[in-house]
């Protein structure tokens, strides 16, 4: 079948089988290998991105599913070479270690700076309960996240 | 580019199943859905008659003159575990390569699997050229009696454990013009080479191995395993382009887990509190193949029984068992979490019976000078720096809630040594070490330790993946080793630069980053007692919901000799400290009565989400160098050691029943 897909606002036709999975799609036909495969059952969120500017598991659905969306991974979170208010504060508290994860962080961290209200550790322990850290025991990643967060007021 | 991992946030990290080349072909395994039984027919896809006799995989170590039995590439007359290879098939087309997994019918014989160690000790040899399923004995420390008034006995058990690194295993082979090249996810491209080229029977120099970015290990990235000969076979056959991406699912049934050890164990000492010895049994189940570090890990255990106390007398028998399991490979710890887990309980114990506090009861039993023990393990004393931590953790308080608390020792697996190389290169220093890192902030030391030597601003230095073709000979990052022994090789190569420079007149970092120079270092090390890190962990446990214990605050105080990067080292422990709290809690790989691994899914392997997450207090402490010139001591495994026998003795707390296996048993809440 055919299907277009927009990614990080540019679009992507291509004829797959229908039963291509999102994340197949976003790194074999587009080529954006920033999203990984962590787990193919949604319990790890190395495969995050945004649809729609809600937070999704790209292992979980079909390429087809996404048509029409908008889709935003890891490497639409970094415009113009530069990375966002969240990566940045991930990325200078040397939060994360094999980098596995990376996606998963950045995509969850990003729609909770946008989208949740009280933004404190408790908060963010609990938003990011669907995503993985197999390195790290998570302090310096809600950490991270919580810092931006207080940044982003400041401005 | 002054943080390393901005790239994996670019997207532009560069892992193993990011690599393509045209016309690439995917490996699919076709895997026994039987623990134990005659394999009677493989129709389809590549099977073991259709490979060179002798393909074997030796697993990480490999022994002249081994006594134990190695895994085969591909299962031939019987498959002795669920998940071993039976079969191999390809497609161009991912999705096909997958389909094609179906189409191969295996035909089986059932035989009732061996599921345990007790099992394993009464059963008929699971391989029947063997007597029976012990795979190696020993005997460590010297045989005693004592009539101490105090004599008290346990059993222990540790349940085995997955690494799942959140990255799975996987290869890209290339065999092109004559040369095999390898792209793999690994903790050593050295453990990689030796193996392929001693399986393959190529000259080492017609194999280069690049580590491609490697999302996690935890202990199971350093084998050779099955699916990397056939990979590598299939590439050298067809001369194409083979990609092998482990699933998550495989991952579960076919990588090796760790632990899997039980332990009878008895203690003697007096009603004052002063432990006069230590003997008993320990088992390790190795499933169904073996390796060296598989078949001498009950010795391993042994040698450090007695912990950081000065025990007169240990006589302890060991015994490897062949199971009908995933072959035993090492997680986090290997040994050390084990032998930790077993003499703490012993402790806490102890404490209970004769009424004394179990802070108390350690610190009598602590060494007053250097000692060694019957099991030749030489240790510095510790007391200053034990007292130290019970004051800096403040245990006064601690002690009025459900708290647990431990000592141990960390060994450095430093034997072997390690390499290092630097290279000028287009004005930045580039920096490959024999063991390959994944981002465990490998690369903060080696800043530091440029800068200190070289004048060389941190971010002009970068460290490389592993890569034989750059630096010829390395070991790997395991066993807490890499900060002590990459870091003193790279501290000389550092020496070695200078003095180059020095000949040539370049006196100032400016004209250095101008230059070519190079240097390379590479030497052995013996373990050494000031290299040895003693830990103390508390840890804090409550009962969530109403039914659920949890652990809610752990406290780390440990000794990482002179700290190379705090920002490295914390990230380390804290990371270190969930995983060893979540196998108390519920971290294991269990199996059914037919052998298959009951977790299904990486959620369902009891791994720690950011919920289940303690409150950590982590003190880095600095009790004395390491004999090594920038003074460093290990890290990486602290956490794994000191966690579980704090949690679990936090928990016997809270519910007042006695904590001798994990994960926790759930009859205990009953």
């Amino acid at each position: 079948m055919k299907v277009k897909l927009n990614i990080n606002g540019k679009d992507y036709e291509s004829e797959i089988e229908p039963r291509m999975l999102l994340v197949d799609f976003i790194r074999d036909v587009a080529g954006l290998k920033g999203t990984h495969v962590g787990c193919e059952t949604g319990s790890c969120g190395a495969c995050m991105v945004l649809l729609d500017g809600m937070p999704a598991k790209s292992c979980l659905m079909l390429a087809a599913q996404a048509q029409g969306k908008k889709i935003v991974t890891i490497e639409g979170l970094s415009a113009g070479g530069k990375l966002n208010s969240v990566q940045r504060s991930l990325s200078e508290r040397k939060a994360l270690q094999c980098g596995f994860c990376a996606a998963g962080f950045s995509i969850m961290g990003t729609w909770i700076l946008e989208n949740e209200r009280e933004i404190d550790y408790e908060k963010v322990k609990t938003d990011l309960a669907g995503v993985v850290c197999r390195c790290s025991g998570y302090e310096r990643v809600i950490d991270s996240i919580v810092e931006a967060a207080k940044n982003e007021r400041k401005n | 580019m002054s943080e390393r991992t901005e790239k994996f946030f670019m997207g532009k990290g560069r892992f193993v199943d990011d690599i393509t080349f045209p016309d690439m072909l995917y490996l699919e395994i076709v895997r026994s859905t039987q623990a134990h039984a005659r394999i009677l027919s493989v129709k389809g896809g590549l099977t073991a008659n259709d490979l060179p006799l002798n393909l074997t995989s030796t697993g990480e170590s490999y022994r002249r003159g081994r006594d134990y039995e190695v895994e085969p590439v591909l299962a031939k007359e019987k498959a002795l575990y669920y998940g071993q290879p039976v079969s191999a098939v390809y497609d161009r087309d991912r999705y096909k390569a997958k389909d094609l997994v179906e189409t191969v019918e295996i035909s089986y014989d059932e035989l009732k699997p061996v599921l345990s160690i007790e099992e394993s000790l009464n059963s008929a040899p699971i391989h029947e050229s063997r007597k029976d399923n012990v795979v190696s004995k020993f005997e460590i420390g010297k045989r005693f009696s004592l009539d101490s008034v105090v004599k008290l006995s346990d059993q222990l058990y540790i349940e085995r454990v997955l690494p799942n690194p959140l990255e799975t295993r996987g290869i890209v082979a290339y065999y092109n013009s004559g040369k095999l090249n390898v792209w793999i996810s690994t903790q050593s491209v050295y453990s990689i080479k030796n193996g392929l080229t001693r399986i393959l029977g190529l000259d080492p120099s017609d194999i280069n191995v690049y580590q491609a970015d490697t999302g996690g290990a935890f202990g199971s990235k350093s084998a050779v395993y099955p699916e990397y000969v056939i990979a590598c076979y299939l590439s050298m056959k067809t001369k194409q382009p083979v990609k092998w991406i482990e699933s998550r699912d495989e991952h579960i049934t076919s990588t090796r887990p760790g632990r899997g050890a039980k332990a009878e164990l008895q203690i003697y000492g007096d009603r004052e509190g002063r432990i006069k010895g230590i003997e008993g049994k320990i088992y390790v189940d190795v499933g169904a193949y073996a390796d060296d570090l598989s078949s001498t890990s009950p010795s391993w255990i042994g040698y450090q029984i007695t912990g950081p106390y000065s025990i007169e007398n240990v006589f302890i028998e060991g015994y490897s068992v062949y199971t009908n399991k995933a072959p035993l490979g090492p997680y986090r710890g290997a040994g050390r979490p084990e032998a930790a887990f077993f003499i703490e309980r012993m402790m806490d114990m102890y404490a209970d019976h004769i009424g004394m506090d179990p802070v108390e009861l350690r610190l009598k039993n602590l060494p007053e000078k250097a000692f060694e023990s019957p099991t030749g393990l030489k240790l510095l004393p510790s007391k200053a720096f034990f007292e130290d931590g019970i004051k800096k953790i403040g245990y006064s308080k601690l002690k009025k809630k459900n708290a647990g608390i431990s000592f141990g020792i960390l060994l450095p697996a430093v034997s072997g040594g390690e390499s290092a190389k630097i290279k000028v290169e287009n004005g930045i220093i580039k920096v490959w070490l024999g063991g390959n890192a994944h981002w465990q902030r490998h690369e903060l030391f080696v800043k530091r330790i440029l800068k200190e030597i070289l004048g060389i601003p941190e971010d002009k230095v970068f460290l490389m993946n592993g890569d034989t073709t750059e630096l010829q000979k390395g070991i790997g990052t395991w066993g807490s080793r890499s900060a002590i022994t990459a870091g003193n090789a790279l501290y000389k190569a550092a020496l070695l630069l200078k003095e180059k420079a020095q000949k040539m007149n370049i006196n100032d970092q400016e004209n250095l980053l101008k230059s070519d120079l190079s240097s390379e270092y590479y030497e052995n090390m013996q373990l050494d007692p000031t290299m040895i890190s003693f830990l103390l962990t508390a840890a804090v446990a409550e009962i969530q919901d109403g039914i659920k214990p949890v652990i809610k605050e752990v406290w780390a105080y440990y000794d990482v000799g002179e700290p190379l990067s705090e920002e490295a080292v914390y990230g380390q422990i804290t990371g270190g400290l969930l995983m060893g709290v979540q196998e108390v809690l519920s971290e294991a790989l269990k199996y059914d009565s037919k052998g298959k691994p009951i977790p299904e899914t990486l959620a369902a392997a009891g791994i720690a989400y950011s919920i289940n997450a303690p409150k950590y207090h982590v003190q880095i402490a600095t009790f004395g160098r390491s004999n090594t010139p920038h003074g460093a001591k290990g890290v990486g495994e602290a956490g794994t050691v000191g966690a579980p026998p704090a949690a679990a003795r936090a928990i016997e707390n809270l519910l007042g029943k006695r904590v001798n296996r994990l994960p926790l048993d759930f009859d205990l809440l009953a």
